[in-house]
């Protein structure tokens, strides 16, 4: 393919055969060109999408709707003024001008031992629990079974699942290996459901049992059925154990958009379960005033 | 003594090899290629730990620049056949009784552009720049730029343009998420006036668009004496 025939010269008399040209095409203009494309492609592309994080404001109250508002308990409220020069002031509890004393503010940071100190320190009971659900599934505490019938199971001797006896005749439990729901393990519950007959199957989520529903599945079809199944699993662990503080996040004027997304991320940061971002009213107003500067 | 040749070699490199990978590279880099789209202006985003991806059709996105203009955008949504842009600036052309009424040539080229942030007395102008009429302050052809040196009026109370933007385009896309893109240096106060309009028109739901930026607490951080 390489080879180069080259013209032959200095031959006496004989025929006069036609000149050769070479075969080769040379490629240097073409090759520069797909140099240009490439880099051209190469700088346009936007691979990475805009992330974005996601809040959900309490709804308006409508003058027509007399709609009161959601109660919660004060022992449980912490309040967060935001003012101007990124400063960050907080209080527990109430400010109420007809019931004086007015809690005291006090001063703290957006720094790692700022507020997010103070916002661990209030929810610490919610936080050790979302820790050590973490590291239960990390640590493969959690795993998922499948009660099968025994006719599936060269299916999934061939995946390599461990087995276990049912109580049931004709049964058995049938591990799906890793600590997390992997692809693996969806295109294990994908052969099942193509392969099987049986419209129902019992799934057990470290305890808990539930049932994944036959269908004429594919990958994209059988992933939400998995991922609802560690969704709720999910949830019940985060439940806020009724200890957890409720976050008032109230802003005056002065502040910049900066501080608004910082202290929503330290809500994410730290696990806060409830928080609103809500107005400020004129008595917080008056008492970021006095507060210490 | 004689002298020793070598022996002669073909000045030239096989490039086929090179052609071969050169070829690949550049049909994967048209096939993934999604462009980057053009921005009106420069926003630093504030930065989060969140690592949601934002999605890239059926979204209106509203920008706000460190000195508080604002600039809206909307795709024609999940169906191209809805014509959501094209209805939104009729319905604003309506609104604002624009006269002569928008052509269908002006509407077609407002729906196949991008974010903008001018008033409607001079969108035409923003469509199709160069048939703006000159004047003596101004004896250039005009560039779409120069349509967005204000964003759109939002500050004046007796012209809420964005609010009818909003509203409109609530309107004929009701299920188009809402994405706020604003910088990090902006006024909260004016986030927040948008935030309100969006909460007229039932937009309870906020995308803020931010940089990835990550942080981890362990257990170890939680302070051992409750702060209370």
């Amino acid at each position: 393919m390489a080879e180069i025939i080259q013209e032959e010269k200095g031959k006496k008399g004989g025929k006069r055969r036609p000149k050769k040209y070479s075969t080769r095409i040379d490629m240097t203009p073409m090759v520069d060109l797909m140099c240009l494309l490439i880099t051209f492609f190469m700088l346009t592309t936007a691979f990475s999408k805009p992330k974005v994080m996601v809040i959900t404001m309490p709804e308006k109250n409508k003058p027509e709707e007399k709609n009161e508002a959601p109660k919660i308990p004060k022992e449980r409220t912490l309040n967060i003024l935001l003012t101007e020069g990124h400063k960050v002031y907080y209080y527990n509890g109430l400010a109420d001008p007809k019931t004086p004393p007015l809690p005291t503010l006090v001063k703290t940071d957006f720094s790692k031992d700022g507020i997010r100190k103070v916002l661990l320190g209030r929810n610490k009971d919610l936080f050790t629990t979302i820790a050590n659900f973490h590291d239960s599934i990390t640590t493969e505490k959690v795993r998922m079974y499948l009660y099968i019938d025994d006719s599936l199971k060269p299916v999934f001797a061939r995946a390599g699942s461990k087995m276990y006896r049912s109580n049931d005749k004709g049964a058995s439990w049938i591990s799906i290996p890793g600590p997390q729901i992997t692809d693996n393990d969806v295109a294990i519950a994908n052969l099942l459901l193509k392969e099987s007959v049986k419209t129902e199957f019992n799934v057990a989520l470290n305890g808990y049992k539930k049932k994944l529903i036959r269908r004429d599945a594919s990958m994209s079809e059988i992933n939400p059925i998995v991922d609802a199944e560690t969704k709720s699993r999910k949830r019940e662990d985060m439940k806020p154990h009724g200890t957890g503080p409720f976050v008032l996040i109230k802003a005056d004027d002065k502040v910049k958009y900066r501080d608004i997304v910082n202290i929503i991320d330290e809500m994410a940061i730290c696990n806060i379960a409830g928080y609103a971002v809500v107005d400020i009213s004129p008595v917080e107003l008056e008492m970021l005033k006095n507060a210490p500067k | 003594m004689p002298k020793i040749k070598a022996p002669a070699r073909s000045p030239h490199i096989d490039m086929t090899p090179m052609v071969d990978l050169f070829s690949l590279l550049l049909t994967f880099f048209m096939l993934t290629t999604s462009f980057r789209p053009q921005e009106p202006a420069l926003v630093d985003t504030p930065s989060s730990i969140s690592e949601k991806q934002a999605q890239d059709k059926n979204i209106m996105t509203i920008m706000v620049d460190s000195i508080g203009r604002v600039y809206f955008n909307i795709d024609n949504g999940k169906d191209t056949t809805n014509h959501t842009r094209t209805n939104i600036l009729q319905a604003m052309g309506i609104e604002y009784k624009i006269k002569p009424p928008f052509t269908k040539d002006e509407l077609t080229a407002f729906s196949r552009l991008g974010s903008f942030g001018t008033s409607i007395d001079s969108i035409r102008g923003w469509i199709a720049p160069e048939k703006w009429p000159r004047s003596k302050s101004h004896p250039n052809i005009f560039k779409r730029s120069d349509f967005q040196q204000a964003g759109i009026p939002m500050k004046d109370s007796t012209n809420y343009e964005f609010r009818y933007w909003i509203r409109n385009a609530r309107k004929y896309n009701p299920d188009a998420e809402v994405a706020i893109k604003g910088d990090a240096g902006t006024d909260y106060k004016l986030i927040k006036k948008i935030i309100d309009i969006l909460q007229d028109n039932n937009v309870n739901k906020f995308n803020l668009i931010t940089n990835l930026q990550k942080q981890e607490v362990k257990l170890s951080d939680i302070p051992a004496n409750l702060t209370k």
